[in-house]
């Protein structure tokens, strides 16, 4: 009995050591995430704060954190410089070649998947399509188009997103119809639905969830897309993520300007990301890993 | 007959619009650009002749196009790994549970969210020595007047393109890191805890070998991304100062659209697709042997 | 109880997640090389119960002590415990040999030491020749002996099993039962063993613990537990049984009178009841005796039913027998000799026949 007192006089102390330990875990923890959050966040909040700050404020040294007035004139600036249109530009491309990439990839997914069309590597081939480096493939299309006479209008960015959409709407639809029980198939098989009726009522029904989120991506990687846009936009056609770049042309940088167009460009994708939350992962990936 | 005439013939009008597509806008540009690569084809020059490979010759003795490629490659390779390090970090943290962890995490992400070019111009407001907050924050830590012009000078632009990719992509690796953390059955864990396993232990000998192919994965997606670099640049510094920023999209941009050497970005192109086509295959065989193993 | 070899005790444990409690104040000691199950439907907390005595899981409140001493605050791995998961939970890039000697090599035990031990873990579950085999490489019964090897090596004093062989196909389930009660014998381990298979429970534990939702509802020996369920949980439980509604109408010095249906039987007095108390009645199949007449006094309960389905299940023939307007009971027969075999035909009357003590009686 002596022995166990001991013993217990001996723990108390260490009981609550431990406890001390786990708390300073915890504090830790929160100082990294509370951090790794407000690193995340102060560029976005800055450049928020930019659009809404006078010209005076902006540029400002030492720089002003937060400003006492506000103001939405940039937002007026941007239409004076024609940045709604381009945000109408990118909705376009963005929507109709997501509309377009998704029902043509789908297809072909959907051929890959269930009559192993073109064999075992060819989903994988066309993978590799995206990862090139954009520069290099769009400089021979941009030769081609030009023979077409088809740059600097909707019909060749959207054609280029298609292109570098497509794989990776192939790749995720193909994750998403092979998940799709093969009895189901089958079975409206045998009570006499075509193929083509298996595929529009039992299959697509079935994958909707998959095509959504499929979808959404698409459409963000079209919005966030430079490169390709930049090269086939000219004029009439000039897409978000070229019209930022054109305000640092002149002599002066609009700083309100960049600011708000930034702002406006961020909305659609913030509201779909938290929208596609679940799926992000899969669809950063293309459902290497889940 | 029709039925199985049909059989066959359906499979393929499904892939048809897809491989119309890709083979219109990718196939025939490249028979057209690997032609034109064999004709100097300049704006300033009248005519096309034909000089064979002498453009894939200059390409070799192009000492810009090397020193944009290992511009890339530096700065490829320096927030690759500090984006890994960095996502791992956080991965390990957010894998567990913690209170108000979801609304975290959804800010964390949003950086990837943004368009790169937004991204750019963002940071190029931040990193400004006069109005941005950046070196007024330092002044602030450090207690003594900073005053750097980060994008002037050949080290700190470096510096300030690191740490803008990083902050746009980490949030990437940590998405697919964690994917991968929280797919580890909690019960191999718990086997390796009640044999004694520090969590140091648990790290080395289970954690990280069986993230290897995530971990895989993840760098492998990362790293062809980060190779194509570009947006941030033309945002930031154009590749100044000088060339030293130059990377390999950025002097191929400006080889074909600004100097209007065709036939020279052409051959440029194709030394480069290949090139990549080529650590490609060697990257995915690697992993697929991982994988395998 | 004695707390002579008396290894571990549980005392007042609780624990909830939430609005849902898991464990709810319970208390149980365990010898020394004793084989305890805890038995109970999936959800009644006995695997929380496992998790809190290996570490894995908090108490909010009560202590689990071992020789005497809390152990709540030391971690998994100083408990000397080690334990079994039902997914194995095998390491999935190590080697069998290096799955088995992971502990070890966490030691710094040299080397030579380690491969000997390794050799007689592999030799005790029968794995000779298979050191360099992956996890994939194995089938689900040898998948559990390595993990049975691996909580083993560190030599526990309590090996704690989570349905290990939950996962695994009925044949290899039985005679995984046996190999593990022997290797429990050989070592004289205590194992403290989770499950929800009553026949397993019967087949391999020294003591049954009873659970639902959260709570023990009875402990004993299998056979007790079989023999004399204390509720009607546990008769429905553990084994078949014949359940029957009744009312007391007489309870005399040693018997009670129970009303059925308009059938009265006769049980041993076990419990309080007084005349008028609703009860449940429970009868094992194979207590009911079927013969074509009336039999001797000895039974002490002959009903008279007619037979309404005879079902063949290879050693016995179950029989389904009508013995009232509502009540329908299962009798099981044994078949020694095929030649033997009854030759009641369905629709045939017969009379039921069976002791005093084999009908279990509990409150309603």
């Amino acid at each position: 009995m002596g022995d166990k007192r001991h013993i217990y006089t001996n723990k108390e102390p260490k009981r609550i050591q431990k406890r001390k330990n786990l708390k300073a875990v915890k504090i830790a923890r929160y100082v990294i995430v509370g951090l790794a959050v407000a690193f995340a966040l102060f560029p976005i909040v800055w450049t928020v704060l930019t659009s809404v700050k006078f010209p005076s404020d902006i540029l400002h040294s030492p720089p002003i954190w937060l400003p006492k007035e506000l103001t939405f004139a940039h937002y007026i600036g941007v239409q004076e410089l024609n940045g709604y249109k381009s945000f109408k530009d990118s909705l376009i491309i963005a929507g109709l070649s997501t509309a377009c990439v998704v029902v043509i990839g789908s297809l072909a997914a959907y051929s890959i998947t269930r009559w192993k069309t073109g064999g075992k590597s060819f989903p994988f081939g066309l993978l590799t399509l995206r990862v090139l480096p954009p520069i290099a493939v769009v400089f021979p299309v941009f030769l081609f188009f030009k023979e077409l006479r088809i740059i600097d209008t909707y019909l060749a960015i959207i054609l280029m997103h298609l292109v570098f959409n497509l794989p990776f709407t192939v790749w995720m639809m193909r994750g998403f119809f092979r998940e799709i029980p093969q009895e189901a198939q089958e079975s409206a098989r045998i009570d006499g639905c075509s193929e083509v009726g298996v595929f529009w009522r039992v299959v697509l029904p079935l994958a909707a969830p998959g095509l959504i989120v499929t979808a959404m991506f698409c459409f963000i990687f079209s919005w966030q897309e430079y490169p390709y846009a930049l090269i086939l936009a000219r004029r009439r056609v000039i897409p978000l993520s070229v019209f930022l770049p054109s305000l640092f042309g002149q002599q002066m940088i609009m700083w309100g300007e960049v600011g708000a167009i930034s702002t406006i460009s961020m909305l659609p994708l913030f509201a779909l990301g938290i929208l596609a939350r679940k799926y992000f992962v899969r669809g950063l990936t293309m459902g290497t890993v889940k | 007959m029709i039925r199985l005439k049909s059989k066959k013939t359906l499979p393929l009008l499904f892939v048809l619009p897809t491989m119309g597509i890709l083979s219109f806008v990718t196939i025939f540009p490249f028979i057209y650009a690997f032609v034109l690569s064999f004709f100097q084809w300049d704006y300033q020059i009248m005519g096309r002749p034909f000089i064979g490979i002498q453009n894939y010759l200059n390409v070799f003795q192009d000492g810009r196009y090397f020193s944009a490629l290992g511009t890339t490659v530096i700065i490829l390779s320096a927030a690759l790994g500090l984006e890994f390090m960095l996502g791992l970090a956080l991965a390990l943290i957010f894998v567990e549970e913690f209170k108000g962890r979801n609304a975290a995490l959804v800010m964390v992400v949003l950086p990837v969210m943004m368009l790169p070019i937004v991204v750019g111009y963002t940071w190029k407001l931040l990193w400004n020595d006069q109005y941005g907050p950046i070196n007024h924050i330092l002044t602030g830590l450090l207690g003594k007047e900073i005053n750097i012009l980060w994008l002037a000078k050949t080290p700190t632009a470096f510096i300030s393109i690191i740490v803008t990719d990083l902050w746009e992509w980490t949030p990437f690796i940590f998405l697919i890191l964690l994917a991968g953390l929280t797919s580890l059955s909690p019960e191999i864990y718990e086997a390796a805890a009640i044999d004694g396993a520090s969590p140091w232990a648990r790290f080395r000998s289970i954690t990280l070998p069986l993230m290897r192919p995530v971990i895989g994965v993840a760098l492998l997606f990362r790293g062809l991304e980060s190779f194509k670099i570009f947006d941030i640049i033309v945002a930031l510094t154009q590749g100044a100062p000088g060339t030293s920023t130059e990377t390999i999209s950025l002097y191929l941009y400006r080889i074909g659209f600004q100097y209007f050497r065709m036939g020279y970005a052409s051959a440029a192109n194709i030394v480069l697709l290949v090139a990549v086509g080529c650590f490609l295959v060697v990257a995915v065989r690697l992993l697929r042997i991982e994988r395998g193993g | 109880m004695s707390y002579e070899n008396t290894l571990l005790v549980i005392k007042g444990a609780s624990r909830s997640f939430g609005q849902v409690v898991a464990v709810k104040n319970f208390s149980l000691q365990v010898k020394d090389g004793e084989f305890v199950c805890l038995l109970g439907p999936s959800g009644c907390g006995k695997t929380t119960l496992l998790r809190i005595i290996a570490g894995f899981e908090t108490l909010d409140s009560g202590d689990v002590l071992m020789n005497g001493e809390s152990i709540i605050d030391l971690p998994p791995y100083r408990r000397t415990m080690n334990m079994v998961f039902q997914s194995y939970a095998l390491f999935p890039h190590m080697s069998v040999f290096e799955n088995i000697a992971f502990s070890q090599f966490l030691k710094k035990k040299p080397k030579e030491e380690v491969a000997r031990k390794v050799r007689k873990m592999l030799q005790l579950v029968q794995l000779e020749g298979f050191e360099t085999r992956g996890p994939n490489q194995l089938s689900g019964g040898q998948c559990q002996r390595v993990a049975l090897a691996r909580a083993l090596i560190n030599e526990p004093k309590v090996l704690l099993l989570d349905e290990p062989l939950g996962a695994l196909d009925l044949k290899i389930r039985k005679q995984m039962q046996i190999e593990l009660k022997n290797i429990q014998e050989k070592l004289r381990i205590t194992f403290i063993y989770v499950t929800h298979d009553q026949e397993e429970a019967l087949v391999m534990s020294d003591r049954i613990v009873l659970m639902n939702e959260g709570e023990i509802m009875q402990v004993g020996t299998p056979k007790r537990i079989y023999n004399h369920p204390n509720s009607k949980f546990s008769a429905m439980f553990v084994g078949e049984n014949n359940l029957l509604k009744g009312t007391v109408v007489k309870v005399n010095s040693d018997c009670l009178v129970i009303s059925v249906d308009g059938l009265e039987l006769f049980a041993n007095r076990t419990i309080n009841v007084k005349t008028g108390d609703p009860v449940t009645l429970a009868i094992r199949p194979e207590k009911l005796r079927i013969t074509g007449e009336l039999e001797g006094k000895s039974f002490g309960n002959q009903i008279r039913g007619k037979m309404v389905d005879a079902v063949f299940f290879g050693s016995v023939v179950k029989y389904y027998l009508r013995i009232s307007e509502n009540i329908t009971m299962v009798a099981e027969d044994r078949i020694t000799d095929e030649s033997n075999a009854r030759s009641i035909k369905i629709g045939d009357g017969v009379t039921l026949a069976f002791t005093r003590e084999s009908l279990n009686v509990f409150p309603e």
